[in-house]
């Protein structure tokens, strides 16, 4: 993974959750993408940076997401490698 | 079709600053259009520029670009040539669409340099759009940014300065609303007055200051997106700068529309309305269209003389272009209907709907919409794969689109299914709807084969910014209309129109001399005349169809008939079967007059209007004079066959066209028709195993 962030794994971090565990409405911080670097690089174009802020518009197939103004799609598999810090716990 | 190929400029010419070249050539200004996706891009470059542009094809890729020229906004003013690039969200992306940017802003591999760079940002989404123009910036290039859709930005309560903008971002800041018009001078000016300044700084031989900053800048990801961020704190303003502000109207509807269930149902009645309303509108121009081509043959045929020029321009030139323009109006509506769905944001939607579907065999949802309108044609269907953004998807989609049985199958469906099923309607229908499946079960394995071997690789995941929903631009899709329709005739006249002759000429030449049957009838018709005219013009008609059937089989395709005839012997084709399927290469529908010539020497069989004919035809026989020429098992054979073969040339150069080689089409043409035979093959031997004759 990690194109765009240094986090190796998850286990350095036991706070960080998978996107597809926050509920609709609910905001996080993005911490990390289990995933190739080009997707990773991809996601970071879109506005998925480092420490961003994003709230999830929908869930379930595809999981809804916007960053900043940014509405962004995507599909299970993908949203289950990408993890976030829930509110309370903020870097 | 332009390809973006470089001039006869050397190398070190293309990497130097044009501006200065090209100012005392006095040619137009070159600027590269620039931008994230759904920013209105090809709006504003559609304002700017008009109906004078063109589609143009990267080398090696399968992107397009529109290369359109543009007047100056003063007298004495530099007119510009503007490149349209595809959208990009960062240039540093390993993407085709990246790469190309990349190369353009360089001057490398086959690009020439621009004189400068216009970029489009959506004022809605500012923050993330600058990071495209950080990028940009660092390759020291005269920059103008066009600040687009200011108006749904202060409908969303952001006040953006422009001028704070521009001066922290270090080039000119243009508010505009594309879908209006607005702004559009002040970019003319804009980039007048930075090339100017470019060249004054050349002059001096100065550096930009902005571009040696934002070297650095654009370099760190990091540092990118902070100077993004500094840029939108301080320039823009209202409750939604920054944050991420709900829209409940947006979220419910993306709810709707990408539920597994009622998004599906959506989605089928999206296309359903869209298909309809495609065939219903199109039968009227299409109607024009055959009978404006066919009196234009038959005033050419009367008003030349007789002999092979007449025959070529009346019959191969007119007659051949006249079969494939007819399917204009199909193409422009669905390419009119298609822009218009994918500017109100819905089809993003839509993707995700059938994504779920489409990635068990290795398509991306994208794909359903070339595929569904392949159904009517080919052409249109394969045209419309600019719609998938992933290289391997786009061409595994191409490669498989043929499968889909088109309308110019419907003819050969009817024909055999009445053959295997006679007095029995709804075995007919059955077999039918199967032929229907079977082509779209095959693409779809083929195209699941394709992602496996040639094409292999990773799609790109589904990801997908979702566009705010919005009321289309009629002028946008009006203008996407007209090029793909412009892109659609070039082909006809060009590829199609060589290879209309070259197939008249086959199935033409060499004129036959009437057989002596055909003379016998002709006499003794010129001698009842005075008395009987009926029976002079039912011999008369005879003597046409004895003339019809031997000039076909005297004819270069009748000899390749039989020459290929072993080839097709073991799927249980005779010569004459053997001649269908070779004439039927050309388009599919040519089979069944071709079989109506050959058995019954009616040129003009029509099956709809003309029921007997099918009984005719299945009375003929072999040269035994008994067998028949349509047994059960081989009608089985020759239903798989058309379901499965790439017979339709202008299928093969449309797909030339889209993936920019023959090679795709080699492709698509030796494997459709491998499988073709080898299922007929199957087919017929199977049912001779089982007993059936």
């Amino acid at each position: 993974m990690t194109a765009s962030v240094p986090h190796a794994d998850t286990s350095d971090a036991p706070a960080c959750i998978s996107l597809t565990q926050l509920g609709r409405g609910q905001c996080a911080t993005f911490y990390k993408a289990d995933l190739r670097c080009e997707d990773c690089d991809m996601l970071n174009a879109m506005g998925m940076t480092d420490r961003c802020q994003l709230r999830i518009c929908k869930i379930g197939d595809p999981w809804i997401v916007q960053v900043k103004s940014t509405r962004i799609g995507l599909s299970k598999s993908l949203a289950q490698r990408i993890f976030v810090l829930p509110p309370s716990i903020r870097p | 079709m332009t390809r973006l190929s470089p001039d006869s400029a050397t190398a070190a010419a293309q990497a130097a600053p044009g501006a200065a070249r090209r100012s005392a050539a006095g040619a137009a200004r070159r600027i590269a259009l620039f931008g994230n996706p759904n920013t209105g891009k090809t709006t504003l470059f559609n304002r700017l520029c008009g109906l004078r542009a063109k589609t143009a094809n990267f080398p090696g890729i399968t992107a397009e670009a529109r290369v359109g020229h543009c007047a100056a906004e003063a007298r004495g003013g530099a007119s510009f040539e503007i490149i349209d690039l595809p959208g990009v969200y960062r240039l540093a992306l390993e993407v085709p669409e990246s790469r190309v940017g990349r190369d353009i802003m360089l001057g490398s591999a086959l690009y020439q340099r621009p004189d400068a760079v216009l970029i489009v940002v959506d004022a809605t989404n500012l923050a993330r759009n600058l990071f495209l123009v950080g990028e940009l910036l660092a390759h020291g290039l005269p920059t103008v940014v066009a600040l687009n859709m200011t108006d749904l930005a202060q409908r969303k309560g952001l006040t953006i300065d422009a001028a704070e903008l521009a001066r922290h971002i270090g080039c000119p800041v243009v508010s505009t609303v594309a879908r209006k018009g607005t702004g559009i001078p002040e970019i003319k000016q804009a980039l007048n007055r930075e090339i100017e300044h470019s060249e004054a700084i050349a002059a001096a031989r100065g550096v930009s200051p902005v571009a040696e900053s934002m070297k650095a800048i654009a370099a760190d990801p990091v540092r990118l997106e902070a100077w993004a961020d500094h840029a939108v704190a301080e320039s823009v303003g209202g409750d939604a700068a920054i944050g991420a502000a709900s829209d409940t109207f947006t979220e419910r509807l993306d709810k709707a529309f990408t539920h597994p269930i009622l998004g599906l149902l959506i989605f089928a009645g999206v296309m359903a309305g869209l298909f309809t309303t495609i065939f219903q509108m199109a039968t009227i121009p299409m109607d024009i269209i055959e009978r404006v081509f066919g009196a234009m043959s038959e005033w050419t045929a009367a008003a030349l003389p007789a002999g092979a020029i007449n025959d070529l321009i009346a019959q191969g030139i007119i007659s051949g272009v006249g079969a494939t323009v007819v399917f204009l109006p199909q193409i422009c509506l669905l390419f009119f209907l298609i822009s218009l769905l994918e500017d109100t944001g819905y089809l993003a939607r839509a993707a995700f709907v059938m994504d779920r579907i489409m990635c068990r065999f290795g398509l991306p949802g994208q794909a359903f919409v070339p595929l569904l309108s392949s159904h009517a044609c080919a052409l249109p269907g394969i045209m419309s794969t600019k719609l998938i953004p992933d290289r391997h998807d786009r061409l595994a989609t191409i490669l498989v689109a043929p499968f889909m049985s088109c309308s110019a199958r419907v003819p050969v469906y009817v024909l055999l299914t009445s053959m295997l099923f006679r007095d029995r309607p709804w075995l007919a229908g059955l077999a039918f709807f199967g032929c229907y499946l079977l082509g779209a079960g095959a693409g779809l394995v083929s195209a699941l084969i394709a992602r496996r071997t040639i094409l292999r690789g990773r799609s790109r995941p589904m990801v997908l910014e979702l566009p705010s929903y919005k009321m289309p631009a009629l002028r946008t899709a009006l203008w996407a209309t007209f090029d793909r329709g412009v892109v659609f005739l070039k082909n006809a006249g060009t590829i199609i129109l060589g290879i209309c002759i070259v197939l008249w000429w086959l199935s033409a030449y060499p004129v036959a001399e009437a057989p002596p049957e055909a003379v016998s009838l002709r006499q003794e018709a010129a001698q009842v005349e005075s008395v009987d005219a009926r029976r002079a013009s039912e011999l008369t008609a005879q003597a046409k169809a004895l003339e019809s059937s031997h000039a076909t089989r005297q004819s270069y395709a009748g000899r390749m008939g039989r020459v290929a005839q072993p080839l097709f012997a073991p799927l249980g084709y005779d010569w004459q079967l053997t001649i269908g399927v070779l004439t039927s290469f050309a388009a599919r529908e040519v089979f069944v007059s071709t079989m109506a010539v050959l058995l019954t020497g009616d040129a003009e069989a029509d099956l709809a209007e003309d029921p007997g004919m099918i009984d005719r035809i299945r009375a003929a026989t072999r040269d035994d004079q008994r067998t028949p020429v349509f047994t059960t098992a081989t009608s089985a054979s020759l239903l798989v066959f058309f379901v499965l073969a790439m017979q339709c040339l202008p299928t093969l150069a449309v797909t030339r066209r889209e993936t920019g080689s023959w090679k795709w089409a080699g492709l698509q043409l030796a494997y459709m028709s491998s499988l073709a035979w080898v299922a007929a093959l199957i087919t017929y031997q199977g049912l001779h195993a089982l007993g059936v004759s």
